[in-house]
């Protein structure tokens, strides 16, 4: 025998609608802000706080438009800041609490490589970072690159031109020359 | 420089548990502010000269502030920074992570899990720290709690959180006795042994103490794993099936012991909290201290690694008209419990039972651990069901959680005629779908009978 009965089905419809779209762009979110910055502490919580200020707060008018590219880009920008404020406490002094160490480098030689891209990915304006995860993390061609952001392929592809070379001359200048 | 080589290993990180990063995110959002929290500031000298004083101070809850003496103006008095881009803030409202920007160029950093709002004072603004933290980056801070004032130099943070406790500070193992003689050679004690290792025992938990008696070592394994502990049918048993514990001589499943632990009185939490938390299965300090407690008294060493598992979807076809039912189900037994779950013997052994899941307005969230002790395989639930049901299924048995074992049904049995649980799922409107999940296996390398208190 088989029935069943439900006494009532409700359920925020924001909460529902935030539940969905944090189960289809969770994995993404997370894969941007640990390359960005290199541990699971911080990369569980940079889009986990964007959800919980949406929930808070509800859908502001942008994200309606295109859920994915805002969520994507509010990753990307709080990445941005933890890894400018880690930046800042290490010249401030030994501020416990912002900082918790990369669990993702290896050898020395080429941890030591990997820290400077990794600081130097800092120096980089918030769009020029978007694109960079876009490309090297996620694997988005050129196309699909220009759609989520607005633009078209020829300015990705030269703005991608142009954030290599500027990574080239931060790193030179960092000391890492290759 | 080799950005493919250095972005490689993000590309194919392990799946993440989407329920229990869901939970968390729906937890914080409906937190609000704990009791008062000891005052804990860390102190780091200040690299520079401050370029602008203003004598204010990271607050922490009760009788801190931070007071800033910026000259009062028209409007927002700050600016924030964050993920979102740049937005003044009002006064009251509250910042949850972000950096501000102050008028004069004074700028505070609040970490993301803080919650901090300004507030207007008479001769500038006032930063209330209700919990977290934050580091003053520029400036100079003035700091008052009660009658005592200091100042926060330029690269001194102030928190309100202290470290949760990791321990627990007294902890008494016996091996467990009960009125009947011990078993020739069975130093935990007599009872009728459970193969699949688990006690079916629920832990007493609250503020100061944590307290199981007649407990199996393999179930205490479980419980520092992490499980639903909701009733000496859940926990153990659900975690069981799905073989995410191995390794470990015969005894830690046979043998049983009683432990009294005491709980630090910092871990802060209330009763309601800790029983929350226990019937959610996210228990992080008291998981922690469990573990401790093998490592130091069972001498425990294990190695964790993180394998993908077969796991299914559960997923509610809408458009059914079955849902829409209400009322028993004709013979459903009553019952003055909101779950209750039975399994069939074997087949062979009294002729076997058929397999069951009966749910009389329980919320569903209840329901999902049973569903996936009998799919042997952990069940995301896609449904979005959050009021309760009723429903009664009755199934082939595939699993018997007392034995541990699968259940073989021969062709002539009279249970081979029973649908399968996903059959009997769909006549209801539940769907099954494969997938896989990432989750963390443990694997005991060596273990010990516990050492004397």
């Amino acid at each position: 025998m088989s029935t069943l009965a439900v006494s009532g089905v409700t359920s925020s419809p924001l909460k529902q609608e935030l539940e969905q779209l944090f189960r289809e762009h969770y994995q993404m979110l997370y894969r941007t802000a640990y390359s960005m910055l290199g541990n699971s502490a911080d990369a569980e919580d940079v889009p986990q706080t964007i959800f919980v200020r949406l929930l808070r707060g509800g859908l502001p008018p942008e994200m309606i438009k295109s859920p994915k590219a805002y969520l994507y880009r509010a990753t990307v920008n709080a990445s941005l800041n933890v890894l400018r404020a880690r930046k800042r406490s290490r010249i401030g002094g030994n501020i416990e609490g912002l900082d918790h160490p990369a669990e993702v480098f290896d050898s020395t030689a080429e941890e030591k490589s990997h820290r400077r891209l990794a600081e130097a990915i800092t120096e980089l304006s918030p769009d020029a970072a978007h694109i960079l995860v876009l490309r090297y993390v996620h694997s988005y061609s050129d196309a699909e690159i220009a759609k989520l952001t607005g633009t078209s392929r020829g300015t990705v592809a030269m703005k991608l031109f142009r954030i290599r070379g500027r990574l080239k001359k931060i790193m030179r200048s960092l000391g890492e020359e290759r | 420089m080799n950005l493919d080589r250095y972005f490689e290993r993000f590309r194919n990180l392990p799946t993440a548990d989407l329920d229990v990063a869901w939970n968390r995110v729906v937890d914080r959002a409906s937190k609000e502010t704990e009791s008062p929290h000891e005052f804990q500031s860390v102190s780091a000298p200040a690299q520079r000269p401050s370029r602008w004083r203003w004598p204010a101070a990271a607050a922490a809850v009760v009788g801190v502030a931070l007071v800033a003496l910026i000259p009062m103006t028209v409007g927002a008095p700050a600016v924030l920074e964050d993920g979102q881009g740049s937005r003044k803030v009002s006064f009251g409202e509250v910042v949850r992570g972000g950096m501000l920007r102050f008028p004069d160029g004074s700028r505070v950093q609040v970490d993301p899990q803080s919650e901090v709002s300004l507030e207007r004072i008479d001769d500038g603004v006032r930063l209330s720290l209700r919990k977290g933290q934050v580091a003053v980056l520029s400036g100079e801070a003035r700091v008052q709690q009660g009658t005592t004032e200091r100042r926060i130099q330029q690269g001194e943070v102030v928190s309100t959180v202290k470290a949760p406790p990791e321990k627990f500070e007294t902890i008494s193992i016996r091996p467990y006795s009960n009125q009947g003689a011990l078993q020739p050679g069975q130093r935990g004690g007599s009872g009728p042994a459970l193969p699949s290792g688990c006690s079916g025992v629920t832990p007493q938990v609250d503020p100061s103490r944590f307290s199981v008696g007649n407990v199996t070592a393999f179930t205490l394994l479980t419980f520092a794993y992490g499980t639903t502990i909701r009733g000496n049918t859940g926990g153990c048993f659900d975690l069981a099936p799905l073989n995410l514990i191995s390794g470990g001589p015969d005894w830690i499943k046979t043998e049983r012991w009683d432990v009294q632990a005491t709980i630090p009185a910092s871990l802060g939490l209330t009763q309601e909290q800790i029983q929350a938390q226990l019937k959610s299965g996210d228990y992080p300090q008291i998981k922690k201290m469990l573990l401790a407690m093998l490592e130091d008294r069972f001498k425990l060493v294990l190695h964790k690694e993180t394998k993908e598992i077969p796991a299914y979807i559960l997923t509610l076809d809408k458009n059914s008209s079955r849902l829409t039912a209400t009322g028993l189900p004709p013979g459903m037994p009553t019952t003055p419990q909101n779950v209750q779950w039975w399994e069939g013997l074997p087949s062979g052994e009294n002729g076997g039972e058929p397999g069951g899941i009966m749910a009389k307005e329980a919320p569903f969230s209840a329901v999902v651990p049973l569903i996936a002790r009998e799919a042997t395989r952990p069940v995301i639930d896609r449904t979005g069901l959050t009021m309760p049901v009723t429903f009664w299924i009755s199934f082939r048995p595939t699993y018997n959680y007392l034995t541990g074992r699968l259940v073989v049904i021969g062709e002539t049995s009279r249970l081979a005629g029973l649908p399968t649980l996903q059959k009997a799922l769909e006549e209801i409107g539940l769907k099954l779908e494969d997938t896989k999940v990432s989750r963390e296996v443990w694997v005991i390398e060596r273990i010990e009978r516990p050492s004397e208190n």
